[in-house]
């Protein structure tokens, strides 16, 4: 069963990007509608990464894409039938790549939503 | 009408090589590919080498590559597919061990992991000549997926298989739907644990090449869709697992003087 929920977290992760990359897009390049000229300039940046909200949306946005990305990556590895052993090799070093990224997401939308 | 057939030719005891005998053969208004290949081999090539037996579509033998395309050689007509050229080859994804047949082995062995069988722990307690109770709906829940002739189409015709020897296939998941899904079956659990691991269910691409070539139109990749929601729902708890259909109740209704009696049942 446990790979049935890793599974549908993947689904699950991929429904919470399609929301959050839009929101993401909007905040990017629709910014000129909401009277923010520069969205991509320092200030800009850091005025974002200090609003509770935005803060919950990166570190949302950040898991999501991390999980959803390496569980894809996994499986086209995965085809190329590397053998049961190499298998579980993969699969190991994809959680501790996938959990460092996360951590080192996270410190820095944190410590710049702390500044 | 004279059309020319190219048949594939594999004999590994001779050469390692697969290589192409051309022949013509007359066609005529209703001709199969299994009538054409008959022909050939009774009147120009006895050696062609392929499997047939049922000649009905019903045994799932005479699967092979039909200009490109996985069919049924004696589900398909010669004139529906082409006037001029037939290939015939053996089925893609399966190994090749002679001119256009292929070892299933591989393919049973997948079919066997899903255990496709009723599982129920009363299984030793049961009456082998009494009936199980099901509902016309139950039945219907899946019907279409037990009309499977395991003639390994879906396999030809499935991009995943073609690039991952290890995936259970669109037929041996389909199988394991049509059990689980049967109200006389409590063997989910196991078969969803051999279905989702390793090269499992989670493999599929959502090609649907299976259901668009399986000449009994089982639909293996609806199947594999359904089998998928009831995964997700069971490993959520959101769904309950029933206990499987008992026994029907012995008929108790007096049977009309001078009615034979019924033989003795011969599995005791
Ligand atoms: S699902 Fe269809 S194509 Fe596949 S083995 Fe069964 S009958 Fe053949
Ligand atoms: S010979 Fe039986 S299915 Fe074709």
């Amino acid at each position: 069963m446990n790979s049935v929920r890793c599974w549908f977290l993947f689904l699950l992760a991929g429904l919470i990007l399609f929301f959050i990359m839009a929101a993401h897009m909007a905040t990017f390049h629709l910014s000129h509608f909401f009277g923010i000229h520069e969205p991509l300039s320092y200030d800009s940046v850091m005025a974002r990464s200090q609003q509770a909200l935005f803060l919950i949306f990166y570190l949302i946005g950040l898991s999501a894409a991390v999980y959803h990305g390496l569980y894809g990556f996994r499986r086209i590895l995965m085809e190329l039938s590397l053998g049961r052993s190499l298998e579980k090799l993969v699969t190991a070093g994809l959680c501790v790549a996938g959990s460092v990224m996360v951590l080192v997401g996270m410190a820095a939308t944190v410590m710049a939503f702390l500044q | 009408m004279k059309i020319k057939v190219k048949v594939s030719r594999f004999d590994p005891d001779k050469s390692p090589e697969r290589y192409f005998s051309e022949y013509e053969l007359e066609v005529s208004e209703g001709m199969t590919v299994l009538d054409g290949l008959i022909w050939l081999k009774e009147n120009a090539d006895p050696t062609i080498s392929f499997r047939y037996s049922c000649r009905m579509g019903v045994c799932g033998s005479c699967a092979m590559m039909i200009n490109s395309y996985p069919h049924l050689a004696c589900h398909t007509q010669i004139l529906e597919i082409t006037k001029s050229v037939l290939v015939l080859e053996p089925l893609c994804n399966h190994a090749n061990v002679r001119d256009l047949i292929c070892d299933f082995s591989a393919f049973f062995e997948k079919h066997r992991t899903i255990k496709p069988h009723l599982l129920r722990e009363d299984a030793e307690k049961l009456d082998l000549t009494g009936e199980i109770s099901q509902t016309p709906q139950e039945l219907e829940s899946y019907l279409q997926f037990s009309y499977c002739i395991k003639c390994g189409i879906c396999v030809a015709a499935c991009p995943t298989c073609a690039t991952d020897k290890e995936y259970l296939g669109p037929q041996a998941l389909a199988q394991a739907y049509r059990y689980t899904q049967d109200s006389r079956d409590a063997g989910g659990d196991k078969r969803i644990e051999a279905a989702a691991e390793g090269h499992g269910i989670h493999h599929c691409h959502y090609a649907g090449a299976c259901s668009e070539a399986c000449p009994k139109g089982v639909d293996p990749a609806f199947a594999i869709q359904l089998f998928r929601k009831q995964m997700v729902l069971r490993s959520l708890g959101l769904k309950e697992t029933r206990p499987p259909a008992g026994e029907m109740p012995p008929m108790t209704l007096n049977p009309k003087p001078n009615i034979p009696k019924p033989p003795e049942p011969t599995i005791k």
